[in-house]
C-alpha cells in the first residue's frame, strides 16, 4: 500500500520532466510504433502467399503476433527501462543509492522511472486484437474474457520475468546488455508465430525451459479453439497463470541473489 | 554505550588476475585465476552519539569500504559492525531510516527531476511529516543556499549545487548519523565554507553524529574533534588531531621567490633549516615547527634578500600518513632490535 502511494507520487513527477523535452516525447511513440507496422507487413505478405501454416491462418497469426507485443509492452512499462537503468547504475557505481534507501530495492527499481515508450505499442496492440477478434468471429462471454485476461496477466509476468533475469545478469558480467537483447529481441521472436511450427527440440525449450510459448501460443487456445488442441498436454494453456507466478519468482530469487552478490564485491 | 561499535573489521575482494600476452589470455577464458585482495584489515573502534570523526587516507586505504559496511551495502568477510544496536547489512532498510549518506561523486537524488521535486520524494520515501518537511527545509535551504537552483534538474546542476542539494536531501528526515564521503572534493572556497558550516550547525543543533572521509586537510581542521586515520585497510591512528599533527605533521615547507640568488647558508644550518630547490627554480626552506616558527624564519631572509613572493605549506595528509608509517615501522624495528 505504502508503495502503491509512493509510485503514484514518482509518476507525476516522472512524466513532467519527460514531456518538457516536447517533440520528442511523442516521437517516442511514434518511433517504437513504426517497427509494428512493418512486422505486421511481412506476416500479412507471408500468410497471403501460404494461407495457413500448421493449421494457423493470417489472423490467428497476427492474434500470436500482437499477443506477444502487448503482454511484452505491458511488462516493459514496468521493468524495461528500469532493469536498464540498474546496468548502467552497477557499471558506473552509482547503484549504492538504491541500497541506501528505506525501501526495498527492487521496488525501488521499479517505480523511479517508467516505460512510456510502450504506451504506444499498447495502443496498437489493442486495436489489432479487436480487429483479429473481429476477423475471426470471435466474441467471447464475460467469463471466458476474464479467464482470458488472466491468461495474460500470467503471460506478462512471464514477460517480465525475463526482463528481471537478464538484466540482472550484469551483477555478474560486464555487458550484461548483450544477454538480455539476445532474448528480449532474439529469443522471444520465436513465439511471434505458432510454436507447433519448430522442431521438438524447440517446441521443448518454448515451453518448458525458456517458456515464450506462453506468452501467447498456450493462452491463444482458450480463445481459438484450435484443432489438435495444445502441445504436450490439453491443460497447459491453463497453467499460464501459474508458470508467469512461478517463473516471476524465480526472477526474484535470481534478482536477490545479484544483490548478494553486489553487497559481497561492491562492484 | 556508544552508537557506532565496529570491531575486528574486516573485507577482502576476490580480483581476478590480469594477463597479458594471447595465450594467457585465452588461457584466463577458461580458468579464471583470482587474488585476494584485503580492503579492511581489522579494524576496531567505537563512536559516540554527536561525534564528528573524520576518516582519512590516501586512496585506495579502505575508506569507503569501511564506510559501505557501516551503511550495509558491502557485507564484511569478517568483524562485527553495529550501528545503535543493528547489524546494517542484516536490517538495511530498517538502518537506512536513521541515517543519511552523501558519496562523493555519485547523487542520491533522481537525475531527471527537478531539486525542489527530488527532495519532496524523499519525504514521501522516508515519511516525514509536513511540518517537519517544512521547517527543515527552510533551515537547510537558509545556510545552503538552495532558492538560486531549486527548479533545476539534478543532471544540470554543478557540482557545488549537487553536493548541496544532495547534503540537504540526506539530512531531511533527521538522521542519527551522517556518512560523508568526501563531500567537499571539487569544490570551490566559498562553498566548501558553506558546507562546513552547514555540517557545524546540524551537529550542534542535532546532535547528530557525522562521520566524514576527505583529502582536504582544513576539513579536518575545521570540522572534526577525531581523526581515523587508515593505510592498506589498517587503522594507524585514532584520536585527536592536534596530537597528530605535532607528532607528525611538524615538518613546515616555506617557498620563496627571492631578486637576488638565494645562497644556502650556514646559519640557516644551525636553525635546523634545510634547502632545496623546486622545478621553477624557487627556493624551498623545510624546518621543524617545533624548533623554529615561520616568522622568525622569514624574517631572517627579509633581513638579507628582497623576497618577491613567499609561500608556506603546511604538512599534507599524505605526507603525515608517511610519517605515521615510518615512525610505525621504525617503532616495530626498535622493538625487534630489543628482542634481539
Amino acid at each position: 500500500m505504502r508503495y502503491l502511494k509512493l509510485y503514484a507520487r514518482f509518476i507525476p513527477i516522472y512524466f513532467k520532466s519527460k514531456t518538457e523535452h516536447g517533440f520528442g516525447f511523442y516521437m517516442d511513440f511514434v518511433g517504437f510504433a513504426l517497427t509494428h507496422i512493418v512486422s505486421y507487413t511481412v506476416i500479412w505478405a507471408l500468410m497471403s502467399r501460404f494461407q495457413t501454416i500448421n493449421g494457423w491462418n493470417m489472423y490467428e497469426v497476427m492474434l500470436l503476433y500482437t499477443l506477444n507485443m502487448l503482454t511484452y509492452a505491458v511488462a516493459a512499462v514496468f521493468f524495461f527501462f528500469q532493469m536498464d537503468a540498474v546496468e548502467e547504475d552497477v557499471h558506473k557505481g552509482s547503484f549504492d543509492s538504491l541500497l541506501v534507501k528505506p525501501i526495498n530495492p527492487f521496488i525501488h527499481m521499479i517505480i523511479r522511472s517508467f516505460g512510456h515508450f510502450f504506451l504506444g505499442d499498447i495502443v496498437i496492440a489493442v486495436i489489432m486484437l479487436t480487429f483479429c477478434f473481429n476477423r475471426l468471429d470471435i466474441h467471447p462471454g464475460f467469463g471466458s474474457l476474464v479467464s482470458f485476461v488472466f491468461m495474460l496477466l500470467g503471460a506478462v509476468l512471464v514477460q517480465a520475468s525475463f526482463i528481471v533475469i537478464t538484466g540482472s545478469m550484469c551483477f555478474w558480467i560486464v555487458r550484461a546488455r548483450s544477454v538480455m537483447n539476445i532474448v528480449i529481441f532474439g529469443i522471444r521472436g520465436f513465439a511471434d508465430y505458432p510454436i507447433s511450427i519448430y522442431s521438438k527440440f524447440l517446441r521443448v525449450i518454448l515451453t518448458f525451459i525458456i517458456p515464450y510459448g506462453f506468452v501467447n501460443f498456450y493462452p491463444s487456445h482458450l480463445i481459438l479453439d484450435k484443432e489438435g488442441g495444445a502441445l504436450f498436454a490439453s491443460w497447459l494453456p491453463y497453467a499460464t497463470p501459474i508458470i508467469g507466478l512461478l517463473l516471476f519468482f524465480i526472477a526474484y530469487r535470481v534478482w536477490s541473489a545479484g544483490l548478494n552478490r553486489y553487497q559481497g564485491t561492491g562492484s | 554505550m556508544s552508537l557506532i561499535h565496529v570491531e575486528n573489521l574486516r573485507k577482502e575482494f576476490k580480483r581476478q588476475k590480469r594477463k597479458d600476452g594471447f595465450w594467457p589470455l585465452m588461457k584466463s577464458l577458461v580458468y579464471r585465476e583470482y587474488e585476494q585482495k584485503v580492503a579492511v584489515e581489522d579494524i576496531s573502534f567505537m563512536i559516540d552519539q554527536g561525534e564528528i570523526v573524520g576518516y582519512i587516507g590516501p586512496n585506495g586505504a579502505g575508506k569507503s569500504t569501511t564506510i559501505k559496511m557501516m551503511v550495509g551495502i558491502l557485507v564484511p568477510t569478517s568483524g562485527d559492525v553495529r550501528v545503535n544496536g543493528l547489524v546494517p547489512f542484516e536490517n538495511r532498510i530498517e538502518n537506512a531510516r536513521k541515517i543519511g549518506a552523501v558519496f562523493g561523486q555519485k547523487s542520491q537524488l533522481w537525475w531527471d527531476t527537478p531539486v525542489i521535486e527530488s527532495l519532496r520524494l524523499t519525504k514521501y520515501m522516508y515519511e516525514i511529516p509536513e511540518d517537519r518537511y517544512q521547517q527543515n527545509m527552510a533551515l537547510f535551504g537558509d545556510i545552503l543556499g538552495l532558492d538560486e537552483f531549486k527548479h533545476v534538474a539534478v543532471r544540470s546542476l554543478s557540482l557545488g549545487q549537487r553536493m548541496r542539494a544532495d547534503l540537504c536531501a540526506a539530512l531531511l528526515h533527521d538522521p542519527e548519523i551522517v556518512y560523508l564521503d568526501e563531500p567537499t572534493i571539487g569544490l570551490d572556497v566559498v562553498v566548501k565554507e558553506r558546507i562546513r558550516e552547514f555540517i557545524r550547525e546540524i551537529n550542534r543543533e542535532r546532535g547528530t553524529t557525522v562521520i566524514l572521509t576527505t583529502h582536504d586537510m582544513s576539513d579536518i581542521e575545521k570540522l572534526c574533534s577525531r581523526v581515523m586515520v587508515v593505510d592498506h585497510g589498517r587503522l594507524m591512528y585514532d584520536g585527536n588531531l592536534n596530537t597528530l599533527k605535532n607528532d607528525y605533521g611538524n615538518m613546515e615547507t616555506m617557498e620563496l621567490d627571492t631578486e637576488e640568488a638565494f645562497m644556502m647558508d650556514d646559519a640557516l644550518l644551525r636553525m635546523g633549516i634545510s634547502f632545496s630547490r623546486t622545478d621553477d627554480a624557487r627556493s624551498q626552506l623545510v624546518y621543524d615547527k617545533k624548533n623554529i616558527n615561520s616568522s622568525a624564519v622569514i624574517k631572517w631572509i627579509m633581513d638579507r634578500y628582497s623576497v618577491r613572493d613567499f609561500k608556506v605549506k603546511e604538512t599534507e595528509i599524505e605526507e603525515i600518513i608517511r610519517n605515521l608509517y615510518a615512525g610505525f615501522s621504525q617503532d616495530e624495528r626498535q622493538r625487534q632490535e630489543v628482542i634481539v
